[in-house]
């Protein structure tokens, strides 16, 4: 018996040491197979472990010999096994990654991404910078989420989500969001109903607003010192008193951006809707001379980076103000090839991490005002806001009925649009685009399905330029929208491009803003001016006397900041597009909707 | 020969007793066997187990940036290609035009079980990254002669090929040549020529002297680097080791600093916030004697040259960088979970091909990988600057190599800021914050 024993002893080990080994060996191999063993370091890593298993071989005997003094010894020998494993399986994880972040550097953090609005862009961003900061706090220095913020303009990103994010989508705006944060609850409400059935591609599942930023109306600061009053005061008050001193008072588009929306509610509340069209014209940044709806944390941001001289506008708080609340919206996509799966867990963190101590005192550094914390530092005179407010209203937005009701009495309030259009028809126009079509032919196609938005009171004039002159084709005041066609069916285009030419002569043909129009030109160009007598300047100088928008779309070689046609726009709160012969048709159709105001 | 005697004595035995000539035959019939079983083996069996040379068939999915090239070439190409191979049809899956965007999206991808792509269009800062973290199949027996050095290289990471150069960069020194009579130098020379073209007077509408990508993006991490590299100073040596810390660098960062000062600035102000195009511009209208860009902005300038009635154009040459350039561009990678690799990598051989970079280069202006290219007289008239950016892209020098070059990059451009607003003075804790970044830290 005690022969036996002895033999058992010597060999058992010598067994388990084989075991080892050639475990160590198989592993090894489907190691090195798979090409996880390509640095040196791994190898090093792995030669280390290898050892450690392989003297534990030996250990074995000795502990062998031990165990046998003791009583009830399977019982004892499974208690320490178990206890052990359990050592184990806690200690190992984290004492692997930090040997590797020593050995091998950082894992590469989870992409998370994150879909905002323009407005918010700049602010969530530094949010996002200081939470990847929190989250090295926690893992060896080492990232563990990296967050691409990018916005969409307008509503195009609340458009996206509900049409599943296709594919022209995924290329003119950004990547599938996996966190969504757009700048009101009421836009989330719509997609979330829209996107909730069965079958569809996307999941949102909506969250509590972050913080929240009232709608304010921006003044120029020596205006502001002279209106504002001690008392609370309305929108409808304040749009009066503002608009005595004789400067344009600047509006996003209602049906586009959410603060326009938000302070026309109010507005029309208090006074006659008429009126208030009257009084406000679009833009979307502020500008020079110019009070401007906007919310406090644009105006915040705007007179911190960009304004020589503090603080550049200040802030007028209406008593009756809605706010933008930022929702923060989780999303998840349903198709196995974009889901994004290990996105979800980070953006979950995310969100818990804007909830707690460090992430309001971030959301307030970057401007806005998380609910649950007071007004920082940042929010003080010399940057034209206040800390404390004192605010009428409980809820962030109208509620929707209120929505519906809003955009009836704007769409028979705002002023009919008025446009010109005026079309490249150079010799350049002629060159095909990757599908063979003719860039004209494009463009022509693209006029065609833009004057479908002509709402029922809008009307157009059409010309186009081309060598030294700009030949007028349809008068302004038609609604014919075959008649767009036919007549550009007929031009041949050649020559040079007398682009500065063809915009001065657009704004006297469609002539200034009135009571009942609201003019604009849109001028479509695939080069910059090469034959006007009149300089960009010249160009600059005309629109801005006319305070008439001016859009233009460029295409092929012509580019809107190479070429600075965004100063031409700029001088009026339009727009410069670059656009593709691809999207040269959508782009054309969403300026007209934008102009003739009809729905986004 | 014994043993041939006894083994043929022996083999009547072999078979059935009895049956001596029967044995024979069963011999026989045995080898008959043997030699049918050899062959079905060979020609059946082994091949089951041996790779194919054949392309799989099926759609072939490429993630690439939005086609920038003139008139859509890259599209132009792959209608091609999917003429010529009805069974492997290639689909472009376009992302955002901006390079993070694009990066988001294809990392989103990259980890993502399904096979959800088979080549990807990287740009060249990324092969560390995506070959680390797994996400490409390494290339093998591919044909590498006649790629431009510099574009190849990027193209490798740690010694092993991952992808195949698509189209390269490299920064060209604009000038005007009513004011600059010779190719500049050095940096110093650039000050000399502005100062004098700003004390002249001249033109009214020049307002500096050079102007660069100085806004807060990517375009900040090149034009910072590409002037410490023309003061012969550097961030990161060939080692990996930083070596910001050094009066060359110092040098150079103070030229930046200075020049952006004064009345009369070397260095244009509105630099600082501005990038490619607004720089073009800033050229165009005349504010600056010198400009540091990519050759794209030659054919802005040039554009509709052909249009105009006569009207005095701004009468410009390019010349090669004071130092080496950055290196741009993009390359060509196959998805490690691609079920197509073979016909994914016939798909970027052709993308690569001589004739293909022929067509990106000609008539999309993406500028070629092969050098053969830039002999063609047909490039050589398309595109006047064709021989200086060959030089430049001999000479050009890739951006630090690490998986973490985001990281890196964010990095360096907060020391550079720091730096233009403190006399080209560097923070203090810059090596370590640089080297903690180049580990992802």
């Amino acid at each position: 018996m005690e022969d036996v024993d002895q033999r058992r002893s010597s060999t058992a080990p010598r067994y388990a040491g084989a075991l080892m080994l050639a475990a160590v060996a198989g592993h090894l191999l489907s190691e090195t197979a798979t090409g996880a063993l390509s640095t040196w370091q791994s190898w090093v890593l792995y030669g280390i472990g290898a050892t450690l298993l392989v003297l534990s071989a030996s250990a074995i005997d000795r502990l062998n010999q031990l165990v046998k003094r003791i009583r009830l010894r399977w019982v004892v020998f499974t208690a320490v096994l178990v206890v052990a494993a359990g050592l184990i399986a806690l200690a190992a994880p984290p004492v692997i990654a930090y040997g590797r972040v020593l050995l091998l550097g950082c894992p590469q953090p989870t992409e998370v991404r994150v879909l905002t609005s323009q407005d918010a862009l700049p602010a969530i961003g530094e949010v996002a910078r200081k939470f990847e900061q929190h989250t090295a706090a926690e893992n060896h220095g080492c990232r563990t989420a990296r967050l691409y913020v990018f916005s969409a303009p307008g509503n195009r990103g609340a458009i996206a989500l509900r049409s599943s994010w296709s594919s022209p989508e995924l290329r003119e705006i950004g990547p599938h969001p996996d966190v969504w944060l757009p700048d009101s609850t009421t836009e989330t409400n719509e997609v979330v109903r829209r996107t909730g059935g069965i079958g569809s591609a996307v999941r949102i599942t909506p969250g509590d607003s972050v913080a929240f930023s009232p709608v304010v109306l921006a003044v120029p600061t020596p205006i502001a010192q002279d209106v504002v009053s001690g008392s609370p005061e309305t929108w409808g008050e304040l749009m009066t008193k503002v608009g005595k001193n004789e400067i344009a008072i600047g509006r996003p588009n209602p049906l586009m951006a959410i603060d326009g929306r938000l302070a026309t509610v109010a507005l029309y509340e208090t006074l006659t809707p008429a009126v208030v069209e009257r009084r406000v014209t679009e833009t979307d940044k502020p500008r020079p001379n110019a009070a401007m709806i906007t919310t406090e944390q644009v105006l915040l941001r705007h007179n911190r980076t960009s304004c020589a001289q503090k603080p550049c506008l200040t802030a007028l708080y209406p008593s009756d103000t809605y706010r933008a609340d930022y929702p923060l919206n989780l999303v998840e996509w349903d198709a196995p090839d974009v889901s994004n799966f290990a996105a979800r867990a980070p953006a979950k963190a995310f969100q818990a991490w804007l909830g707690t101590q460090e992430g309001m005192t971030a959301l307030n550094a970057a401007g806005l005002r998380p609910a649950r914390q007071a007004a920082g530092a940042e929010f003080r005179e010399e940057f034209g806001v206040r800390a404390g407010l004192a605010l009428d209203r409980a809820e962030a937005a109208p509620g929707e009925e209120a929505q519906t009701a809003f955009l009836k009495k704007y769409e028979e309030a705002k002023r009919d649009g008025r446009v010109w259009l005026t079309l490249d028809a150079s010799g350049s126009m002629v060159e095909p685009t990757a599908t063979g079509e003719k860039r004209f032919d494009v463009a022509v196609e693209g006029v065609r399905k833009a004057l479908t938005q002509m709402g029922a009171e809008d009307t157009y004039g059409l010309s186009v330029f081309s060598d030294n002159e700009v030949r007028p084709l349809i008068p302004l005041g038609r609604r014919d929208k075959e008649a767009a066609t036919a007549a550009l069916n007929t031009v041949r285009p050649s020559g040079g491009t007398p682009l500065h030419q063809a915009i001065v002569d657009s704004l006297d043909r469609v002539g200034a803003n009135d009571a009942d129009h609201v003019s604009a030109v849109i001028a479509l160009t695939d080069g910059e001016d090469t034959t006007s007598p009149q300089t960009r300047q010249d160009v600059v100088n005309a629109v801005r006397q006319k305070g008439i928008r001016v859009f233009v779309i460029a295409v092929g070689e012509a580019s809107c900041a190479a070429h600075a046609l965004t100063a031409i726009t700029d001088a009026s709160g339009g727009e410069c597009r670059d656009s593709t012969t691809d999207t040269l048709g959508d782009d054309l159709a969403a300026l007209f909707r934008r102009v003739w105001g009809g729905a986004g | 020969m014994r043993w041939a005697r006894r083994t043929w004595a022996a083999l009547p035995r072999l078979g059935p007793p009895g049956v001596v000539w029967a044995n024979r035959s069963w011999l026989a019939m045995g080898v008959a066997v043997g030699i049918v079983l050899t062959i079905l083996f060979t020609s059946g069996i082994q091949p089951l187990f041996r790779e194919s040379a054949e392309w799989e068939k099926g759609k072939l999915v490429v993630l690439s940036g939005r086609d920038q090239s003139d008139g859509g070439q890259r599209r132009a190409l792959i209608n091609q290609w999917n003429a010529e191979h009805p069974e492997q049809p290639a689909e472009i899956i376009e992302l955002p035009a901006e390079a993070d965007g694009q990066r988001s999206e294809m990392v989103a991808r990259a980890r993502e079980k399904a096979d959800n792509a088979d080549v990807f269009n990287l740009d060249v800062t990324w092969t560390a990254e995506f070959a680390q973290s797994g996400y490409l199949r390494p290339l093998s027996s591919v044909d590498t002669s006649g790629f431009l050095r510099r574009p190849l290289e990027s193209c490798r990471y740690q010694g092993v090929l991952w992808a195949l150069p698509f189209n390269t960069d490299a920064g060209l020194l604009f000038y005007r040549k009513d004011l600059v009579q010779d190719e500049p130098l050095g940096l110093d020379d650039i000050a000399d020529t502005s100062t004098r073209a700003l004390r002249a007077a001249q033109d009214a509408r020049l307002t500096a002297g050079y102007a660069g990508q100085l806004l807060d993006y990517e375009g900040l991490t090149v034009n910072a680097l590409e002037l410490i590299w023309a003061e012969k100073g550097d961030v990161v040596d060939e080692s990996g080791k930083v070596v910001i810390d050094s009066d060359r660098t110092r040098r150079a960062l103070r030229w930046l600093a200075d020049g952006l000062k004064g009345e009369k600035p070397v260095v244009l102000p509105e630099s600082r916030t501005q990038n490619e195009q607004l720089t073009t511009q800033a050229f165009r209208d005349g504010k600056v004697a010198f400009m540091r860009n990519w050759p794209v902005a030659h054919r802005t300038l040039q554009g509709n040259r052909g249009e105009s009635a006569g009207r005095p154009a701004i009468d410009f040459e390019v010349a090669q960088l004071p130092g080496p350039s950055v290196l741009g561009g993009q390359n060509l990678a196959i998805s490690a979970k691609s079920t197509k690799p073979r016909a994914a990598q016939a798909l970027i051989e052709f993308l690569t091909g001589p004739r293909s970079q022929q067509l990106l280069f000609e008539r999309g202006g993406l500028a070629a990988t092969r050098g053969i290219v830039y002999q063609d007289s047909r490039v050589a008239t398309e595109h006047p600057y064709a021989r200086t950016l060959l030089k430049a892209i001999e000479d050009a020098r890739l951006r630090p190599v690490t998986p973490y070059y985001s990281r890196f990059s964010d990095e360096f451009r907060s020391i550079v800021r720091y730096a233009l607003d403190h006399d080209g003075a560097l923070p203090g804790n810059a090596e370590e914050s640089l080297t903690a970044a180049l580990q992802g830290r």
